[in-house]
């Protein structure tokens, strides 16, 4: 019986392949999947107006091979570094004995919460020379030089510390969903628990692993807060330098493209990842167990507290620390605390013209995606994800220099703001989207049809009311997703135009770092948003 | 069907519809169908056999490769025309019912009236009414039972006055006593309204049951049209035979008379379209109903199996010859397993045969029941 509902299902499945999407969906899919493409793809062009030859003189400089090389530092150490400390959190967490472990399982999520270039400020105004470790606690002892905390260490620890919750989640998720049952069979054969971890436990969390260092690895090679604090210099730091110092900006635009190589590389090894999720998935089907006992610690619990606590003290607690001593000694010092106001509406306003248009863009994309799988969907879908693949400050040149030329009345004006908004959070606005409309059984739209409706009536009428959690969801994120971006709002606001964001890293990037406490304390406040519903989430989930 | 002054109205033609899906399976095969005014045809046949597919087709939420489909005299499907669902006034009960999950039961109803008619909350009403859910109407769907989401069901799908009325597997999700309980209740609801239903299943007792005609389909393809009586006496072939119930074939010989069979388990009056012939070795079709079993030592087999099932005993039982057959008896006839026993057929009609030789498309279906 399985088996031939198995079978009718792969059949219906065969069945949606072969149905054409309707025209006016494929035009507005067609539209919108251009429109993502083309700033790209002027941003090659203007590239190649160049010249090959002065782009070859650009790209073969010793300064080109020295920032590659820096940036593939930066990410193998903080994807590496993300996935030891997930996999050893994530295991403590779902699998053993671990005292307060409810409580490490928040604590150890929400350092997420703080945008990059916050956690890079808070670190440089304690550890940089002439910030407060050095002044606190090494002068007394008459230490006048610690070592310095720019450059590489500074960076990958910043981000790690803000990165390493991708990979926690995703492991997380995996451990959880694995069940014990596979654990507990390698025991009953005989195996040591640190073997069975090694051979069973470990193999398992390679797909988890994988995805989520991956989304490290994106999010690293896109950051551009934390290594421009940090003065390191990968690629986006320097395509703004280039960018802001240099009137030829070809330079800065051809470093994109570098960087876009890179990002397109780790995207695909991301996507080719992905073919080993099926085995995961059975894993979770067939395999339940949660509520087997768990591996005692016995002495070694001490140890695992430590790393706990170390994690949560330096991700967490010295920051808040430090952003609360900033704020009070910045109130003290006379900061205008007003001054945050006008930033903050700003944000808001911006933030809200994107979660809007976001949502209005990710519904026919997703609609075909999911209705009308078949090449053209899966094209669209791909095209789509552009975002998510290329770095906010690649995205942000490609429309200066696509609106500088050809869309000069929109350049410089809230609405290329809001564009570049809606190319880089697409994908997030499509997940919740795409998760609703999943719910939604197509028999049920069909009914609306045979009860006499239009396709559009009917998508009025069941589908969007059925998609509205989605579609809340969706723009939520995309709201609190664009409060927190840099680069993209650097390059392309408006002159008098200032952000939560930018105010933040002007501020810091002066070492005015009591100017940046109170603005940075209300974009912590506002990224713990979603961060609550995704611990309250998880929380019912292990209920 | 009484009447003999005009010839009843015809709903529903479908002819030589074909839908073909790759790799294979669940397809349609130059399927014809004719379904007057007011019947209820019962379309059944094994998962997988395009069933579900026909009556997607028929509603339009498919487009068939080949073949014209007209409903009520006008064609939808064919001839270069392809008449949008909403259009074509074809009522549609899903398997899963299809709520509107985010409407109360009243809404869900009036959702396929028009918005300015005029009678539109009389209509939901007398829907209500004949749905018996009048108390609840303003509940949401997920409040309901099975039994009740497929009233609601029904009441939507009937509101809009449809030509027809499709049901996709109406009783499949139900237990099986609320399943019999609601064919009875559907089909007093359909009796009512006055439709004309096609309705699918792949339980052939509730298509015996509610069908006034049914459709044996299987491999994309109708095997047999006609009354549920003649379709379960009378199958035109094996498939259909062993498919409306349980069936065993045993060889068969021509006697003197022409109109009987003579077997190891005695003589037989035949009847189908096989039954005059000479040329070709025959099977005769048993029922376990059709055999009576006795146990006697000097008997014709060997007790294999029973089955207690209620109001009677199953036998499975092993012929001399190495044949098995199934047979019925009452709970007052007791026989051990391993008993020897004495088969004959008693049945009080005549008996289908088929030649021994089957057409491989045939032997295939016998082999994918077995």
């Amino acid at each position: 019986m399985s088996t031939t509902a198995a079978g009718i299902q792969r059949l219906r499945a065969i069945r949606r392949q072969r149905r054409w999407p309707p025209f006016t969906l494929s035009l507005t899919t067609s539209i919108i999947g251009s429109a993502l493409l083309l700033p790209i793809i002027y941003l090659f062009i203007r590239t190649l107006d160049a010249g090959l030859d002065s782009l070859a003189d650009l790209l073969l400089r010793p300064r080109t091979a020295a920032i590659i090389v820096r940036s593939m530092a930066l990410v193998v150490i903080v994807s590496a570094g993300s996935a030891v400390l997930a996999l050893a959190l994530g295991w403590l967490i779902e699998r053993t004995d671990l005292p307060f472990r409810r409580l490490w399982s928040i604590v150890t999520v929400l350092p997420l919460v703080i945008p990059s270039y916050i956690m890079a400020f808070l670190f440089i105004s304690v550890f940089a020379p002439r910030g407060m470790v050095q002044r606190i606690v090494a002068e007394p002892f008459g230490i006048q030089e610690i070592p310095s905390f720019y450059g590489l260490p500074g960076a990958a620890i910043v981000l790690i510390l803000v990165s390493y919750p991708y990979t926690l989640l995703t492991v997380r998720a995996a451990l959880r969903g694995s069940g014990r049952a596979l654990e507990e069979a390698s025991r009953t054969l005989g195996k040591g628990p640190w073997e069975t971890f090694l051979r069973v436990t470990l193999p398992q969390m390679r797909p988890a692993l994988a995805s989520g260092s991956l989304l490290v690895a994106l999010y690293t090679i896109s950051d551009f807060g934390a290594v421009s604090l940090m003065r390191y210099e990968t690629f986006t730091w320097a395509i703004y330098l280039q960018y802001t110092s240099y009137v030829d900006r070809t330079a800065a635009a051809a470093l994109s493209l570098v960087l876009v190589g890179l990002a397109v590389v780790l995207f695909l090894t991301e996507t080719t990842a992905h073919g080993d999720r099926p085995m995961e998935e059975t894993h979770q089907a067939e395999l339940g167990g949660a509520d087997s006992p768990s591996v005692p610690l016995g002495p070694w619990k001490y140890p695992a507290l430590g790393l706990c606590s170390l994690v949560g003290v330096f991700a967490l607690l010295v920051p808040m620390a430090v952003l609360l001593f900033w704020l009070v000694r910045g109130i003290g010092a006379g900061e205008e605390l007003s001054a945050v106001w006008g930033p903050a509406l700003n944000s808001a306003l911006v933030s809200s013209l994107a979660a809007v248009a976001a949502v209005l863009v990710a519904l026919p994309v997703v609609v075909l995606a999911v209705r009308f799988p078949g090449r053209f969907s899966v094209f669209i879908d791909r095209v789509s994800h552009v975002g998510f693949a290329l770095p906010g400050i690649v995205i942000a040149l490609a429309l200066v220099f696509f609106g500088s030329r050809l869309a000069p009345a929109l350049y410089q004006t809230h609405v290329m703001l809001v564009i570049a908004y809606v190319i880089l959070f697409l994908p997030i606005a499509m997940g919740p989207v795409r998760t609703s409309l999943l719910q939604v059984n197509p028999r049920v739209e069909e009914a609306g049809r045979t009860l006499g409706k239009r396709p559009l009536q009917v998508f009025s009428t069941i589908t969007v009311p059925l998609l509205r959690p989605g579609i809340l969801a969706a723009g939520a994120l995309v709201f609190l997703t664009a409060m927190k971006e840099l680069p993209a709002t650097l390059l392309l606001s408006p002159l008098d135009f200032s952000s939560l964001g930018t105010t933040i890293w002007a501020a810091s990037s002066e070492a005015f770092f009591a100017r940046a406490a109170l603005p940075a304390l209300l974009l912590i406040a506002i990224s713990a948003i979603p961060m609550i519903f995704l611990i309250g989430r998880g929380r019912s989930q292990q209920a | 069907m009484t009447s003999t002054e005009q010839p009843p109205r015809v709903m529903l033609r479908c002819v030589g519809v074909t839908k073909r899906y790759f790799p294979s399976g669940a397809g349609a095969h130059d399927v014809s169908l004719e379904v007057t005014e007011g019947q209820i045809l019962a379309l059944v046949g094994p998962s997988g056999c395009g069933k579900t597919t026909l009556l997607r087709v028929i509603a339009g939420l498919e487009s068939p490769d080949e073949g014209t489909i007209e409903v009520d005299g006008r064609t939808v499907t064919g001839h270069g025309v392809f008449v949008q669902p909403e259009y074509r006034s074809v009522g549609f009960v899903f398997q899963e019912y299809a709520l509107f999950p985010h409407m109360t039961v009243e809404s869900n109803i009036a959702y396929g009236l028009p918005r300015n008619a005029p009678d539109r909350e009389q209509r939901v009403d007398e829907l209500l009414d004949l749905v018996n859910l009048t108390d609840r109407r303003s509940r949401r769907p997920h409040e309901f039972s099975g039994g009740e989401r497929q009233r609601v069901a029904l009441a939507r799908a009937l509101a809009p006055s449809p030509r027809i009325l499709l049901m996709d597997e109406p009783f499949s999700n139900l237990d099986p006593n609320l399943s019999a309980r609601l064919q009875l209740e559907v089909r007093e609801i359909l009796r009512e309204a006055g439709i004309t239903v096609v309705f699918v299943t792949h339980d052939q007792e509730a298509a015996l049951s509610m069908g006034d005609v049914i459709a044996v389909m299987d491999h994309g393809r109708i095997q047999q049209v006609g009354a549920p009586d003649m379709a379960f006496h009378r199958p035109v072939n094996r498939f259909v035979a062993a498919f409306l119930g349980e069936a065993d074939f045993i060889p068969a010989e021509p006697a003197a008379d022409e109109s009987r069979v003579i077997t190891e388990l005695g003589e037989a009056e035949v009847s189908g379209a096989w039954a005059q012939n000479r040329d070709v070795e025959l099977d005769l079709m048993l029922r376990p109903e059709d055999l009576s079993i006795s146990a006697a030592v000097t008997g014709n087999g060997r007790v294999l199996g029973r089955i207690f099932g209620g109001a009677f005993y199953a036998y499975t039982v092993e012929l001399d010859s190495g044949l098995v057959c199934r047979a019925l008896a009452s709970h007052a006839n007791v026989i051990e397993v391993g008993a020897r026993v004495n088969l004959r057929i008693a049945a009080g009609h005549p008996l289908p045969v088929f030649p021994r030789q089957m057409p491989n498309d045939m032997a295939e279906d016998a082999a994918n029941l077995a």
